[in-house]
């Protein structure tokens, strides 16, 4: 799986996860630039995730996330 | 020394004037000594205790960002506890009883004085100390640097809890003290001391009366409004010292977020805490609500329900040891947990429902729970407050009797909803006013500072003895 495959994987779960179709995520994109993307809903962002790509987060990496594309390069390191 | 006192304005003139004209190496000096001086103002032991509280920090910082593994971890919760300890030594009085019995046996009973702010510098040292330990923050490896973010005068005594990254590399940045800045700033000043003056302290005074004694208000929809006006006063006195200390601040040549951005116009409590007192929810959602939801993440929606009451409790339990804080805590908590469990059927609604009838019945929701939950803010215990919402608020039969409030009460509440409503407005463009502002004509600045001087001599409302009334969130 290439690093692009994993934003995109990362897109579909959150198009699922805030039921819009529409959503599109870049590496710049933040829980900001998504209205539903809540501190209540990041929870079931991280754990849908770690479901996924069969992968488990550490405190560390999720505090340090500052955009998607921190988060793609840590899944990526993660499965890779 | 308030910060609508007489001596508060000498205080920050002299402070102003001074540090413009000192070469830049000695201003931050100069800024310490000056917030030394104001907490010492407060009682004459203060500055010892604040200088060891931020020594003690400063070296456990040190030794947190040269260790590895267990040690660090150890460094990390000592310093930390230590806070708490310290925390609940002064907000609970758990060793009065016991110093009492070893110092005097016979005398007077000792209670330790909680010290001025230490609920907000304490906050502002354990994120510090939780930044270093995860290196999301270098070490400061200058003291004076951390003594300055810590006893930072403007912030000091009721915050806003400004996060050392946002605070200390402001520090070593060359400052130009213009004109143009110190009016950027004086304006934010003035307009606090207008709200807070003639807006909040009236507010206080007029509702004072049916707090003390409960009974004498009548039911019904008078306690309603009174409870209304408790909540308006709260956000103009508390968003007027956060405009007074940002204002300060911009004079200084710092930067420090307001904490405030129209609370009021939100749809949800998660939206409003978003906006309420942003530098304290800000910080319990980053450093106790975010780790312990992600501790928790295998228990479906356990994960974000558990965390959200633990959290708005300890917001309850960190403005006081009374009942009625833990009970105002407590049930914000429950709110935010039943906002999580029906966020998805709320979003099938807004879809389903016209965009402005969803906001308007969500904002008046919010607004009803909003003057019903935070009467616990105001009332000595939470017995008090199910009295008065049980007994009085909720007795419908007498809301449409005579009111018992006078023509006053009406007046003053619809103006400070007006002025409630500019804040907002202004909040969300405060730079855009601002530089507005300052491009006026020099002698047509003067003309609204000279206006909101006689305003503030004219109407505003003033304590005993002309003492000037202290911001609630002084007190916390």
């Amino acid at each position: 799986m290439t690093r692009d495959n994993v934003l995109d994987k990362v897109q579909d779960i959150l198009r699922d996860i805030f039921d819009d179709e529409n959503i599109v995520v870049t590496n710049n994109t933040t829980a900001d630039d998504i209205e539903d993307w809540d501190s209540l809903e990041h929870i079931n962002v991280i754990t849908s995730i770690e479901k996924h790509f069969k992968i488990k987060f550490a405190m560390n990496d999720v505090t340090g996330f500052k955009n998607v594309g921190n988060m793609v390069d840590t899944i990526f390191n993660k499965i890779s | 020394m308030a910060f609508t006192s007489l001596t508060f304005i000498i205080f920050a003139a002299i402070t102003v004037a001074v540090y413009a004209l000192l070469p830049q190496k000695a201003k931050h000096i100069f800024l310490i000594a000056a917030s030394l001086v104001f907490y010492f103002w407060w009682k004459a032991w203060a500055p010892v205790f604040i200088i060891a509280y931020a020594l003690f920090n400063y070296f456990m910082a040190l030794a947190i960002a040269k260790s590895e593994g267990s040690k660090k971890r150890i460094l990390l919760f000592t310093a930390i506890g230590a806070s708490i300890i310290l925390f609940f030594i002064f907000r609970y009085h758990i060793l009065d009883g016991i110093l009492s019995a070893i110092v005097n046996p016979n005398g007077i009973d000792i209670s330790i004085l909680f010290p001025l702010g230490f609920s907000y510098y304490m906050f502002k040292s354990v994120s510090y100390l939780i930044d270093v330990n995860n290196k999301t923050f270098e070490k400061v490896n200058k003291f004076d640097y951390f003594l300055l973010y810590v006893v930072y005068f403007p912030e000091v005594s009721m915050g806003p809890i400004t996060r050392a990254v946002d605070f200390v590399p402001q520090i070593s940045k060359e400052k130009s003290i213009t004109a143009q800045s110190i009016n950027k700033g004086l304006v934010l000043v003035a307009w606090g001391f207008f709200k807070k003056i003639i807006f909040a302290d009236r507010l206080a005074s007029l509702i004072a009366p049916y707090y003390s004694d409960i009974n004498t208000a009548g039911n019904g929809s008078a306690w309603f409004l009174i409870a209304a006006g408790f909540l308006l006063q709260l956000y103009l006195d508390f968003s007027a010292y956060t405009d007074i200390s940002v204002g300060v601040s911009k004079m200084l040549g710092y930067e420090i977020k307001h904490n405030f951005k129209a609370p009021f116009f939100s749809y949800s409590i998660p939206e409003f805490w978003r906006k309420w007192h942003i530098s304290l929810t800000s910080w319990l959602l980053d450093y106790v609500f975010t780790p312990l939801q992600f501790l928790l993440r295998s228990l479906g929606k356990f994960a974000s329900i558990i965390p959200a009451i633990i959290t708005f409790t300890l917001i309850g339990v960190w403005h006081g040891g009374t009942s009625a804080y833990l009970m105002f805590g407590f049930l914000m908590g429950l709110l935010v947990a039943v906002d999580a469990l029906i966020a998805k059927s709320r979003k099938k609604l807004k879809k389903k429902m016209p965009k402005a009838l969803f906001n308007t019945v969500s904002l008046i929701l919010l607004t009803i729970i909003n003057i019903i939950v935070f009467l616990f803010m105001r009332v000595p215990d939470a017995q008090t407050g199910l009295n008065i919402i049980v007994r009085h608020m909720f007795d419908f039969g007498s809301w449409t009797a005579a009111s018992t409030l006078t023509l006053e009460f009406y007046i003053v509440m619809a103006l400070s909803l007006i002025m409630t409503i500019i804040s907002h407005i202004l909040e969300l463009k405060t730079d855009e006013f601002t530089e507005r502002f300052i491009k006026l004509k020099q002698p047509l600045l003067w003309i609204v500072y000279l206006a909101v001087i006689f305003a503030v001599i004219l109407f505003g409302h003033y304590g005993p003895g002309y003492d000037p009334i202290e911001f609630i969130y002084m007190g916390f």
